[in-house]
């Protein structure tokens, strides 16, 4: 885990630009692929020009010293806002190109998802479920070692969710992991169901930022879990 | 059609790049000749230069004319509505859109190519869209503001700089409902304007039923990346073998269907295939082409241009029952990373299925069917 302030160093400066993009600068010189896609503040974009919109509709600073990993692929920040709020964001770079983004943390009260056909699916296809859907071999960049503190966090991601739920049918999805040196970052995005009757589930995202031994053992780990996002209206034909 | 070149082509010309995670200066910086282009404008630099500047230049900078040196006099493009055919349908179909959505951005997500025969080039170009109606559209009325957001996969056949055969496949369903309209009524519309007039306009449709069922599948070369997702597709389609289909994609898979389907996992993908084919008894399918492309973190694009069709005798997704034949056509990208498929994005137009079903686009009407 380092902390960026090298604006020599690339890292570095992609944190500067990503910082610069988040607090919603206009005319942002922030490398930016054509089509970024962002999920943020319970809203999702595409392009360009529609991820600049959102950030400066809803601007997020970062601290100057906030957490950082790298790899050559991507990037996750984790930081704690003025008022006490742990954030995560994580992009997904290409040649040094922001490709895609998440945020793991508020969502604005403006936060809308697009209606969408509903689709019955058993996430889990057996009754022996595990909290923690993925593959280390799908994350070549993560080292062997990590993999059961990658799995662990998705099940303190899901436990620190504080609504009650169906803990046996509520899983997170591994949707990037990386090691970098002794630490490792993991995206998780996570379906919440609900205990009560009628069943209905929600979806976060949930960015882990941790440090293991030579042993695989945890010795630190920094959690950001977004808020509850929006259920989109289900569409009947 | 399918692709006809040696094993190892899929991967030709590796910088010829993707347009996924570039910036626009980048791809719309003039560059020279990449790749053998004969008979091309000298503007294109390599086949997704061209895919994506001539549309910039048609949609964007608004020389809609270029489509008349873009496209073969007597193209076809063929969608689930309908095939349009001649040159000139492009261009008068092009200056209604554009008067009716003039700010529409067209954003390539990605543009999988092969080259099938020496000089004829085959493109698959997922295009996402973003539009506002400040003008009259035919389907949706006078202008409202209201925007649109839709994916779009133009799979196009290019000789000699022209585009000679297109399949073009929107999410309409999605649009109509960003329009604020109801998908069931603008198809049911749609659908009653079909039984007007000589309904032997939609003999396309049987056609390419015919097509599908009788289809002998053929398959891509030993080592080409489309096999897998083909395969896949197959044990879950046609075999119905969901669950040994799902082992081998990635437990993380990133999903994103029609009209707003959007999840992850296993589980989901299962659930889209699932839901289409639980609704279509005496269910056949195909894939009708494939392409790979290298991109960029060590991952591998596919796409495959698909068609289904089956009796629609089940309740589900689509309503009711209509004991309709119902056709299906798409395409699926998916990026595949460590040869396993980690995203699946399956575009087809589901208003044109709809219309289908409430007995547009010349189906006949079974005994026993309901509307």
């Amino acid at each position: 885990m380092n902390t960026a302030t090298d604006a020599s160093d690339p890292t570095a400066r992609l944190l500067v630009e990503l910082a610069a993009l988040l607090r919603g600068v206009p005319g942002s010189a922030a490398p930016l692929a054509n089509t970024l896609r962002v999920q943020a503040m319970g809203h999702e974009t595409f392009g360009r020009t529609d991820a600049l919109d959102l950030f400066a509709r809803h601007p997020l600073a970062l601290s100057a010293t906030p957490h950082a990993l790298a790899a050559p692929d991507a990037l996750a920040v984790l930081d704690v806002t003025p008022e006490g709020r742990t954030v995560g964001v994580f992009a997904d770079v290409v040649d040094g190109v922001l490709a895609r983004l998440w945020v793991a943390g508020p969502v604005a009260d403006d936060a809308v998802t697009e209606a969408a056909v509903p689709v019955a699916s058993d996430d889990f296809l057996t009754q022996n479920r595990t909290v923690c859907a993925g593959d280390p071999q799908d994350h070549p960049r993560l080292a062997a070692l990590a993999w059961p503190q990658v799995q662990a966090s998705a099940g303190e991601a899901l436990h620190g969710v504080r609504e009650p739920a169906a803990a046996s049918s509520s899983q997170a999805v591994v949707v990037r992991a990386f090691s970098s040196g002794d630490a490792f970052a993991a995206l998780y995005t996570l379906r919440v169901q609900s205990a009560s009757v009628p069943r209905h589930a929600h979806r976060r995202w949930a960015l882990a930022v941790c440090r293991i031994g030579a042993d695989g053992a945890l010795l630190h780990r920094l959690l950001a879990v977004s808020e509850p996002w929006p259920v989109p209206a289900p569409v009947f034909f | 059609m399918t692709s006809a070149l040696t094993p190892s082509s899929w991967n030709q010309h590796p910088h010829v790049r993707s347009p996924a995670g570039r910036t626009i200066a980048d791809l719309l910086a003039l560059r020279s000749r990449q790749q053998p282009l004969d008979g091309f404008d000298a503007v294109y630099s390599d086949i997704v230069d061209y895919i994506v500047r001539c549309t910039h230049r048609i949609w964007e900078e608004k020389d809609i004319g270029l489509c008349r040196t873009h496209y073969a006099d007597d193209v076809v493009m063929h969608t689930l509505a309908g095939p349009s055919c001649g040159c000139e349908a492009v261009v008068q179909g092009t200056l209604g859109a554009l008067a009716a959505y003039a700010d529409r951005q067209v954003v390539a997500e990605d543009v999988i190519w092969s080259e099938d025969a020496p000089g004829l080039f085959y493109s698959s170009h997922r295009i996402t869209s973003r539009s506002t109606l400040e003008g009259s559209d035919a389907l949706y009325g006078a202008a409202n503001g209201a925007a649109q957001m839709a994916t779009t996969v133009a799979d196009c056949l290019v000789r000699d700089n022209r585009i000679v055969e297109e399949w073009l496949y929107r999410d309409n369903a999605r649009a109509a409902l960003q329009m604020q309209h109801a998908p069931r009524a603008v198809a049911l519309a749609q659908a009653q304007a079909d039984c007007l007039g000589d309904t032997t306009r939609h003999a396309w449709r049987q056609q390419w039923m015919g097509r599908v069922r009788n289809a002998v599948q053929a398959w891509p070369e030993t080592g080409h990346p489309a096999e897998g997702p083909m395969r896949l597709l197959h044990a879950a389609w046609v075999d119905d073998l969901y669950g040994q289909a799902a082992a081998a994609v990635s437990a993380s898979i990133e999903v994103r269907w029609p009209t707003g389907r959007t999840g992850w996992g296993r589980g989901y993908w299962i659930g889209c295939l699932v839901q289409l084919r639980a609704q279509l008894h005496d269910f056949h399918f195909t894939v009708e082409h494939w392409a790979a492309r290298p991109l960029p973190n060590d991952e591998v694009a596919v796409a495959l241009r698909w068609a289904a069709c089956g009796v629609h005798a089940s309740q589900g997704a689509w309503g009711p029952a209509s004991g309709r034949e119902i056709l299906v056509a798409g395409s699926s990208h998916y990026v595949l990373r460590q040869g396993r498929i980690v995203r699946d994005q399956t575009v087809f137009d589901e208003l044109a299925v709809l219309r289908q079903v409430l007995g547009g686009l010349g189906a006949e009407v079974p005994t026993g069917g309901e509307r």
